[in-house]
């Protein structure tokens, strides 16, 4: 670890830090429909956006109303994106000509995308048309973004109402979050990465001729090398090369600032035309974080109880700077195997472990990323996390089992962490032996089950279908790893998909098995775990408020964050440190004797 | 038969997508009752 590298890491959070409260500030105005500045041009627009879907505004919905219209928005737009990739060859601004996208791919795809986790079993620049990336991948990316926001904000105003039975309008919660804070950051974001060579063209992809020919193995349709009769493989020469282009700088701004992930070409951004310089790069971290360490000051804004909002951030940036530390501490080590080779930091390297790293990003800024990422559901990548060491490695993991509530996705990680604090004063209550409340409201049977089911469906669906995936065939017919890395890398695709994250430890290709699995997972890991979640935020709103007495436990304390960070870390630790033990945990112990996998 | 196996995929994607978002509205009636 050098100075340098920690200056860049604590510069990131101290811009984190400063963007918190105006952004805070900013979306407590938009949801309680103060005036912004902002209203002058788009209130019209909502206005008329309002007569022309037929949304009255004023009328408020009960948690299973907006529950129903946030599942009706979400089945129609995923369906609309799935037509939309199999009818892609017959649709304009194709210009490579792309055939329709298979139907189990596009099913994972349309799924992954509605969900917000932005998983990608296919390569953006071989299989989707401009159109298809544009109108339905980006569409989504904003889309699933605002439901995120509109139902943290819905869980907010269930901790924040009295005696009253509704949560807001889905409606108008998901127009004001596009219309407000998503596209009007994304054209300022976009214009800053096009500054800083960022591409954004419509034009077909560019022919060059290498300089130097290469001869490759030749690969069949199957990706696979193909075998002369004799079993050798059969070699081609290569002289040209196709570069990728298109109109990234608009999806890469959305891609970070919706924690969506999904890049607009396979190397996301590790890619010099999503992320060109170091600025960029800085710039597509703090994004990621912009919106979520921004509901911190919402929430507290929304409750009255600012102290809150900040005891949450702490606990937040306790779990973030744990993450971070540990991720570079191991990629800076450099790989104990490799002794012979010079891996310390120095003018003309960045030392470490640079398997699967960019050269012009180091080990600082790719431990940060792949902190950020899965602290937040974002999933975008500067790094191959399937090259880390498996302790660094491990990190990304944990962030996304621990249920992404390290700032998180946009809203779901306010969301994940409240239903925490739910489970958090529910354990203060037993402990002091007195009724639990949360901000004057009792926290009762209901709510407790109704968390647990929230906590209990994520280790359900990783566990159980990466289990299954490691005795089937299917399972391990696409899997390129062996031994404890290779169920990391089964596990950590689940667990990417369940918690909507959607980056990948890479190594597993996609099937029909991963496809619709993967999928059904996701979907599962979204909305099974949303509707409990409105179940609590419903029952919340409907409360008197308790007058606080000597056994009240306060939730603005440090002690209230010691205890929240130790709930997570509990709950994680004791669901999923068996399977952790055999995969990550397993091979740096391996590692250490000097076998790889 | 290739053409008529394709467009039974497109059926069966379509139809686990709306059976899951059923269920989940179903899911949402159940929690609301459990109360």
């Amino acid at each position: 670890m050098t100075i340098n590298g920690w200056l860049q890491i604590l510069c990131f959070f101290a811009v984190v830090l400063l963007l918190t409260k105006p952004m805070g500030v900013f979306m407590a105005r938009v949801f309680s429909r103060e005036r912004t500045f902002l209203d002058p041009v788009l209130r019209p627009m909502e206005r008329l956006l309002y007569r022309v879907t037929r949304v009255d505004e004023s009328r408020e919905m009960r948690w299973t109303e907006y529950s129903i219209a946030m599942l009706l928005f979400s089945v129609v737009s995923m369906l609309a994106l799935y037509f939309l990739q199999r009818t892609q060859q017959w649709l304009p601004f194709n210009p490579q000509k792309f055939g329709a996208v298979a139907q189990d791919l596009a099913f994972n795809t349309s799924a992954s995308f509605t969900t917000n986790t932005n998983w990608q079993f296919y390569t953006g620049e071989q299989v989707m048309s401009y159109l298809t990336q544009m109108a339905g991948l980006a569409y989504h990316n904003f889309m699933s973004a605002a439901v995120g926001i509109a139902l943290a904000v819905a869980f907010i105003r269930g901790i924040s109402r009295r005696e009253k039975g509704t949560l807001g309008n889905f409606w108008v919660d998901i127009t004001r979050a596009t219309l407000w804070i998503l596209v009007p950051l994304s054209i300022i974001s976009g214009l800053v990465l096009v500054s800083q060579g960022v591409i954004q063209n419509f034009r077909p992809y560019d022919t060059v001729k290498l300089v130097e020919p290469q001869q490759v193995q030749k690969l069949g349709q199957d990706g696979k090398p193909v075998l002369d009769s004799s079993g050798k493989p059969v070699m081609e020469t290569v002289r040209e090369e196709l570069i990728a282009q298109g109109p990234i700088a608009s999806q890469e701004a959305i891609k970070e600032l919706g924690t969506n992930g999904g890049g607009f070409l396979n190397a996301n951004s590790s890619h010099p035309f999503e992320n060109p310089t170091p600025f960029s790069n800085f710039f597509e971290i703090v994004l990621i974080f912009t919106i979520p360490a921004g509901l911190t000051y919402t929430l507290g804004r929304f409750t009255g109880s600012q102290k809150h909002g900040w005891a949450v951030f702490a606990a937040m940036a306790v779990l973030f700077f744990a993450g971070v530390t540990v991720a570079y501490w191991a990629e800076s080590r450099g790989n104990p195997l490799l002794a012979g080779a010079d891996q310390h930091a120095s003018l003309m390297q960045s030392g470490g472990n640079m398997e699967g790293k960019e050269v012009r990003f180091g080990i600082a800024n790719s431990a940060l990323f792949a902190t950020v990422t899965t602290d937040a559901s974002c999933g975008a990548v500067n790094s191959w996390h399937d090259s880390f060491t498996p302790l660094g490695g491990l990190v990304p993991l944990v962030n996304i089992m621990l249920g992404e509530i390290v700032f998180g996705g946009v809203g779901a990680g306010m969301y994940g962490i409240l239903m925490f604090v739910v489970l958090s004063v529910f354990i203060a209550g037993l402990m002091v032996g007195r009724t639990p409340e949360y901000l004057g409201k009792k926290i009762e049977a209901y709510d407790v089950k109704m968390a647990m089911l929230y906590v209990l469906i994520f280790p359900l669906m990783i566990l159980v279908l990466s289990g299954i995936s490691s005795l089937l065939p299917q399972g391990l017919a696409t899997l390129t790893n062996s031994g404890p890395h290779g169920l990391s890398e089964i596990l950590y695709a689940f667990t990417s998909g369940t918690g909507n994250n959607g980056s990948a430890f890479g190594g597993l290709g996609a099937n029909r098995w991963y496809n619709l699995t993967m999928g059904i997972t996701m979907l599962v890991g979204r909305f099974l775990m949303i509707i409990p979640m409105l179940a609590v935020a419903g029952n919340l709103a409907q409360k008197k408020l308790v007058p606080p007495s000597p056994g009240t436990f306060p939730v603005t304390t440090p002690l209230f964050t010691v205890l929240l960070v130790s709930v997570i870390l509990i709950v994680g630790a004791l669901t999923f440190f068996p399977a952790l033990s055999l995969g990550p945990v397993l091979e740096h112990l391996l590692m250490n004797t000097g076998k790889t996998f | 038969m290739v053409a008529g196996g394709r467009e039974m995929l497109d059926v069966a994607m379509i139809l686990i997508t709306l059976f899951f978002f059923g269920t989940a509205i179903a899911y949402t009636a159940a929690c609301d009752k459990l109360k």
